[in-house]
């Protein structure tokens, strides 16, 4: 095909910007892809300048990725249609609350054989409860296939240029070379799975293990302890994904958006932080989002919510006790202090029988 | 039946001890299981009384666990065959070193159809190089099988009654639910497994991982760097013991021998201090290895020069470019750099456990 791909972010905040450095710098080393990089950026005045010519004049942007130049083949476009328009990849990076308005907006104006992906972590309230995965809303509004980048990666030591890992979840297998060559740096290193359910899901179910590992920490009760709910939150997320998205495998856990994510997550990331602080201050999760996060809200807990929905549903409370208990103190049904009394016996531990797993 | 098993604890350091606790509670509970159990403590003075004296009259071990009262049913020995002679199930927490000659002591002295438990943290060097575990080492010289219990490094958060995990790795279908029931507490789970080379395999290769994880912290790399550390060990315990003790299962990683003992000790272990402190101070190793009380927990630099040993052998280095690569470090053969380069150009394709596990 004489075509080059042409390729499109949604997006420019802190990891949309982070992105562009390296999607742009492949575009333009990569022969198969056309140098021009659209980048959507949502416009705002920044002392009486559009932000979208700062960008484009000084390649910086200022207003969520300060002191990084963006390749000069990155252009901003304030327009989302006209950004996304002759798009053969479309990247989604930002707040997922945004999503169905944007597709709203896309839907018949975008190339009818593109393809997206998104690097959206959360997920959407499902109608009438539960989680939607964003990938999914693509899809389902844009009719296009929806790809996922997750992985333990902040977006400043991504610009950085600091090293990490990342995984690309990507259901049809032909796309994924062009996703990994379009993703892939020196420091940035990606993984392809076709698993794209679950790399998702780890995304999303790892802030809930996150507030346990916080409570851990609040309540001091050490490192053994906190190593315990990690992996019994692993044991809870490797079990919810084989109950709702049945058919993912086991390998996918072993990826950086598992196991890598999932630790980094529970040692430096804000859920941990806040339910902390949640344990040892007393005050409410508004509460300490308003002192902590400048009233940024968590994704933990509302996905402990969701996620207690659909256990409730199909009665499996029981079998998910971390789940349940997390969700139950971040509601204040029960305490901080219950959370070691109702993983003490995890279906985990139940079992002296043998069960029959794979051999390596 | 009338015949009540008989449990004794070999050892007397801290971990001995903590777990003479669990182990003196649950007896007295059980109906299959002798209420009183033997502890060969190895004879000190202490203010001019003998140890086995204090502990037997004050139940406290002053030595190693001064604040801990031990239950009244556990009995300290000076002697090792009188403390084993009728004993069921022997428990080894001894240091890995003093196994040999304790297991000459023994040879002859136990029941031919004893089962021991080993909850030593190490290895032994086989004559060629090789890795030999403690487990296989007591078998051999003991001719009589053992099983293993792994998990909860920190001796201290157990003893406090903080929740924790354990993995038994049992060789004998007969002991599992009695190793259960012997160990377990309520802030001690356990989990039983067959697999027990590889649950006593997963808690040596830790060590090295930790070292590693270590050099990053030292090198003041960030989070996202060590977590793939972390990741890349993971996978290249799972192709060590794929190699090396085929037929394990991959569900044993997941457990608390594998996931967790891995996480504590990247965040929590000496070994990561060590080599924190390698990079740091630019001091040699030998200078900085008196941090690790000897004979407590294995060396990450002794552990990758023994396991690089076994690769070579194999041609295998290639393979596992992380352990490899550690290995070198410690060695002096390569620079700290070398570390983020191998991560960086470490092929993703060698090994997965992607064949194919459906869940």
């Amino acid at each position: 095909m004489a075509d080059k791909i042409n390729v499109c972010i949604v997006g420019s905040g802190n990891w949309g910007s982070a992105i562009a450095k390296i999607v742009g710098a492949n575009a333009s080393a990569l022969p198969e892809f056309e140098e021009r990089v659209t980048m959507f950026v949502y416009e705002e005045m920044i002392d009486g300048k559009k932000l979208t010519e700062i960008i484009n004049e000084t390649h910086e942007n200022v207003k969520y990725l300060k002191g990084h130049k963006l390749p000069t083949n990155v252009i901003a476009v304030p327009d989302l249609v006209e950004a996304a328009k002759n798009a053969d990849i479309l990247i989604f990076v930002v707040p997922h609350q945004f999503i169905p308005n944007f597709c709203k907006q896309l839907l018949g104006k975008i190339k009818p054989n593109a393809i997206a992906i998104s690097l959206i972590k959360g997920f959407d309230k499902a109608e009438g409860g539960g989680i939607d995965l964003i990938s999914h809303i693509i899809t389902r509004h844009l009719k296009i296939p929806c790809a996922v980048l997750m992985g333990a990666n902040l977006a400043n030591e991504v610009a950085e240029g600091n090293f990490c890992e990342t995984t690309i979840g990507c259901a049809d297998k032909k796309y994924g070379k062009v996703l990994r060559d379009l993703f892939q740096a020196n420091h940035f290193r990606v993984v392809v799975v076709e698993d794209a359910d679950a790399v998702e899901v780890c995304g999303a179910l790892k802030n809930i293990v996150a507030c346990g590992a916080g409570f851990v920490d609040g309540l001091k009760l050490g490192d053994n302890t906190k190593a315990a709910v990690i992996r019994l939150g692993l044991m809870e997320m490797i079990r919810f994904v084989d109950v709702f998205y049945p058919g993912s495998k086991l390998s996918t856990f072993f990826e950086s958006c598992g196991v890598a994510d999932l630790i980094t997550t529970c040692y430096g990331g804000r859920n941990r932080r806040v339910s902390e602080a949640f344990v040892t201050s007393g005050k409410t999760i508004e509460e300490l989002e308003k002192e902590m996060l400048n009233g940024q809200k968590l994704q933990g807990p509302p996905t402990a919510e969701e996620v207690n929905y659909m256990l409730k549903n199909k009665g499996l409370e029981d079998k998910f006790p971390l789940f349940t208990a997390i969700h139950k103190i971040c509601t204040n049904q029960l305490k901080p202090n219950d959370l070691i009394d109702c993983i003490r016996n995890h279906p985990e531990h139940m079992d002296t029988t043998i069960m029959p797993s794979p051999k390596l | 039946m009338t015949d009540r098993l008989n449990v004794c604890i070999i050892g007397s350091g801290n971990w001995a001890t903590t777990i003479a606790r669990n182990v003196g509670n649950n007896v007295a509970r059980s109906q299959l299981l002798e209420p009183k159990v033997n502890m060969y403590v190895y004879e000190e003075y202490i203010d001019g009384r003998k140890l086995t004296d204090i502990i037997n009259t004050t139940h406290i071990n002053v030595k190693y666990m001064p604040d801990y009262v031990l239950p009244s049913n556990v009995v300290a020995y000076d002697d090792v065959v009188a403390t084993a002679r009728d004993a069921d199930i022997l428990i080894f927490a001894i240091p890995p070193t003093f196994v040999n000659s304790c297991c000459k002591t023994l040879l002859g002295k136990v029941k031919p159809m004893a089962h021991a438990v080993s909850l030593i943290k190490g290895f032994e060097h086989g004559d060629d190089g090789q890795i030999i575990l403690i487990s296989h080492l007591i078998m051999r010289q003991l001719k009589i099988s053992c099983s293993v219990l792994v998990g909860c490094n920190l001796a201290h958060e157990l003893a406090n009654n903080h929740f924790a995990e354990g993995t038994i790795g049992c060789r004998d279908q007969k002991h599992m639910r009695i190793l259960h029931d012997l160990f377990q507490s309520e802030t001690f789970r356990c989990v039983v497994t067959d697999d027990a080379d590889c649950v006593e395999i997963c808690s040596t290769l830790r060590n090295v991982i930790a070292f590693g994880a270590g050099l990053a912290d030292g090198m003041d790399l960030n989070e996202n760097t060590k977590a793939s550390i972390i990741r890349r060990g993971f996978l290249e315990t799972l192709q060590f013991v794929d190699v090396f003790y085929p037929g394990s299962r991959l569900a044993t990683f997941f457990e608390s021998c594998g996931l967790s003992d891995l996480v504590t000790s990247c965040y929590a272990n000496r070994n990561r201090k060590l080599a924190e402190a390698f990079v740091k101070t630019g001091k040699p190793l030998s200078e900085l290895e008196h941090m690790l009380i000897v004979g407590h927990e294995p060396l990450g630099p002794i552990t990758a020069e023994m396991v690089n040993i076994m690769l070579k052998k194999k041609g295998l280095e290639e393979k596992f470019p992380l352990f490899t690569v550690i290995y070198r470090i410690c060695a002096g053969i390569y620079p700290l750099s070398r570390l983020l380069e191998t991560l960086r150009f470490a092929r993703e394709d060698i090994y997965h456990p992607n064949h194919i596990f459906q869940l």
